[in-house]
């Protein structure tokens, strides 16, 4: 599926994964990603890093468009001190050596795994093994878990012909699009964090 | 004078100067459409529109040079952002951290050219670097990929045409032919279509308000956007006097005054007509505030309302000097009156709903008036989220939220805090 910035799931999560990331206050970056688009939408977050790094000399013209962060390079095998993965785990045996580590990923164990089942790749447990691998496993947070969905679903069927509830439950609904503890395990987009082992 | 106008007004500038980094206005967003909570930082959006309208409207009735150098900083800020496409540097307000946000691009553009302007009168030579990014951004992102023969689009893959986003498109467009730019007449006019267009007929609630196309099926009909809409018809009727925008904008002016409510403004009205009691927006309702000025000497709107909506919003600033957004947004589109504490949301003062306020207010300014210098304050107020208690805390250098009761299960009662400045909350637990 093409990446698409404004989309919900896409936009929070690396909201929220981004912020993880600000948290440790890294000097250096690496992100994950091959996609322009994917890296352009970590970009415009992290203006605030000295250094980013990213994975194809291809990619520094595509970040440089923004005026931060200052210095974007290529450097295969660099340790740095964060990475992110967004949605592109299945593409690395392993997290990269960064002292502090966000994956971005989708997770079957969600609904949308009853609305098209076989069609998520990933899910959580296969995901949390494979962040474990080299990182011990810190924030679990979850969107777009049962809770969300069962208030947007309630939100689309008000629609326009009860507007007052449609706009009420959304917003309890977008209120509560982040979800940790069981929620999300059931969550369909998951952000895992945590250092490095 | 109104007041507590002057007062208002120094320590909202000295509000506005905590907001800033080095690359720009930061801090989160509270609106309607979605709240931005998280990225915090520099974002090129209509925040510049008013914040530079509103310094260079002090610098012509005060004379003091301090609000042309601030109106010329905000320029400086735009400008280093421009990016390579034309567009802005994460333009897109609520929408959180991305470019080609609508209106804010048009918005930026109008900062840009009315501060050309005002730099070109003062002799100062840098007016062609403000003129020619907002031409860039008005040739390369407007007329190349928001253009569809009719008006200007929401976005190249949302054809919806938003009234007062080509309200904002027009306005740049009159601004850059007034600075001698190419004619463009044919986009002014059809942008001005597209207002007409949307406007409600009829003599309900909504009569004179301007749809919002982009919510569909709902059609909404929001205040403070026709409210942009008005200013805009004036500027075209003051170039093009053709009668129907002249009687267009007076009918929106009379949807904006039964908008006026006593603490701030109506958010809008359902397409069924029942007004939509929360929120009660308080520092967007400069826009409102602006739109009555603008349309006072052609058509009967009391000074006592611009008075009061003036009064309203003064006395809405807290003492650390920023508006409050709202209030209701924490049980956004109910038509019941709300009562309780506020929504952390409603207290938040935005960048981008202050700019707003600033701008109106300065209109009301007399000429030869002294601005002092004021102080900000810290504020300690009590809100809500999600019907939790809560402290909101506010100072000259951190935002903050903490639960009033201890929550169980050794969770910390900090559910938020940012550091001004900083491009992400130090703590996030919404």
């Amino acid at each position: 599926m093409a990446f698409n910035p404004y989309m919900i799931e896409t936009h929070y999560a690396l909201e929220m994964a981004v912020f993880l990331l600000h948290s440790r206050q890294p000097a250096s970056i690496r992100i994950c990603a091959d996609d322009p688009d994917v890296v352009r939408a970590v970009i415009r977050r992290c203006g605030w890093a000295a250094e980013v790094v990213v994975e194809s000399p291809e990619l520094i013209p595509v970040a440089e468009v923004y005026p931060m962060p200052a210095n974007v390079i290529h450097a295969p095998g660099k340790k740095t001190d964060a990475a992110v993965i967004p949605f592109t785990r299945r593409h690395y045996t392993q997290a990269p050596p960064a002292d502090y580590a966000v994956a971005i990923t989708h997770n079957a164990f969600s609904y949308k795994s009853l609305l098209r089942p076989g069609q998520v790749e990933d899910n959580i447990v296969s995901m949390r093994r494979w962040l474990a691998q080299t990182h011990r496993i810190e924030q679990q947070i979850g969107l777009l878990a049962p809770g969300f969905i069962a208030r947007w679903s309630l939100a689309a069927a008000a629609g326009p012909r009860f507007p007052a509830l449609h706009f009420g439950w959304s917003q309890r609904a977008m209120d509560r699009i982040y979800a940790a503890g069981v929620g999300a395990w059931l969550s369909y987009v998951l952000i895992l964090a945590g250092g490095r082992r | 004078m109104i007041e507590g106008l002057l007062t208002t007004i120094a320590r909202l500038d000295a509000w506005l100067e905590t907001m800033r980094s080095p690359h720009g206005y930061t801090g989160p967003v509270a609106h309607w459409w979605e709240s931005c909570l998280l990225y915090s930082g520099p974002m090129i959006d209509w925040r510049y529109e008013g914040i530079i309208a509103g310094c260079l409207t002090l610098f012509e009735r005060t004379g003091e040079s301090r609000w042309l150098d601030r109106a010329g900083r905000a320029g400086e800020d735009i400008v280093r952002s421009q990016l390579a496409t034309g567009e802005f540097y994460n333009s897109s307000f609520q929408v959180g951290p991305i470019e080609g946000g609508t209106p804010h691009e048009a918005a930026v553009d109008v900062a840009l050219l009315t501060l050309a302007a005002a730099f070109r009168s003062a002799g100062d030579t840098r007016w062609q670097g403000f003129y020619c990014a907002a031409e860039r951004n008005l040739q390369e992102f407007y007329l190349a990929r928001l253009w569809d023969g009719r008006g200007f689009t929401d976005q190249p893959w949302n054809g919806a045409r938003v009234a007062n986003k080509n309200a904002t498109v027009l306005e740049a467009l009159l601004l850059y032919e007034a600075l001698g730019g190419e004619p463009r007449e044919i986009y002014i006019r059809a942008a001005a279509e597209v207002i007409l267009g949307t406007q409600v007929a009829g003599e309900d609630d909504r009569a004179g308000a301007t749809v919002h196309v982009g919510t569909r099926a709902h059609r909404l009909a929001i205040p403070i956007y026709t409210a942009r809409c008005a200013c805009a018809l004036m500027m075209l009727y003051h170039r093009y006097p053709d009668a129907r925008y002249l009687e267009s904008a007076r009918r929106m002016g009379a949807f904006l005054l039964r908008s006026v409510l006593s603490r701030g403004t109506r958010f809008g009205y359902y397409r069924d007509g029942r007004a939509i009691a929360c929120p009660v927006w308080i520092s967007p309702s400069g826009d409102v505030l602006r739109a009555l000025i603008a349309l006072q000497p052609h058509m009967d709107i009391p000074a006592g309302m611009i008075h009061s909506l003036a009064q309203t919003l003064i006395a809405a600033q807290t003492d650390a000097g920023g508006i409050p957004t709202a209030r209701g947004l924490g049980r956004k589109g109910s038509t019941r009156e709300f009562r309780g504490l506020p929504d952390f949301r409603d207290l938040l003062p935005v960048v981008g709903w202050c700019d707003k306020t600033f701008r109106a207010l300065a209109l009301l300014v007399e000429p030869g008036a002294q601005i002092e210098d004021m102080p900000v304050q810290d504020v300690r107020l009590d809100c809500s989220w999600k019907t939790r208690p809560c402290l909101y805390e506010e100072s000259e250098s951190t935002i903050r939220l903490t639960e009033r009761r201890i929550p169980r299960g050794g969770r910390s009662p900090l559910l938020y805090e940012w550091r001004k400045g900083e491009v992400y909350p130090r703590a996030f637990d919404l």
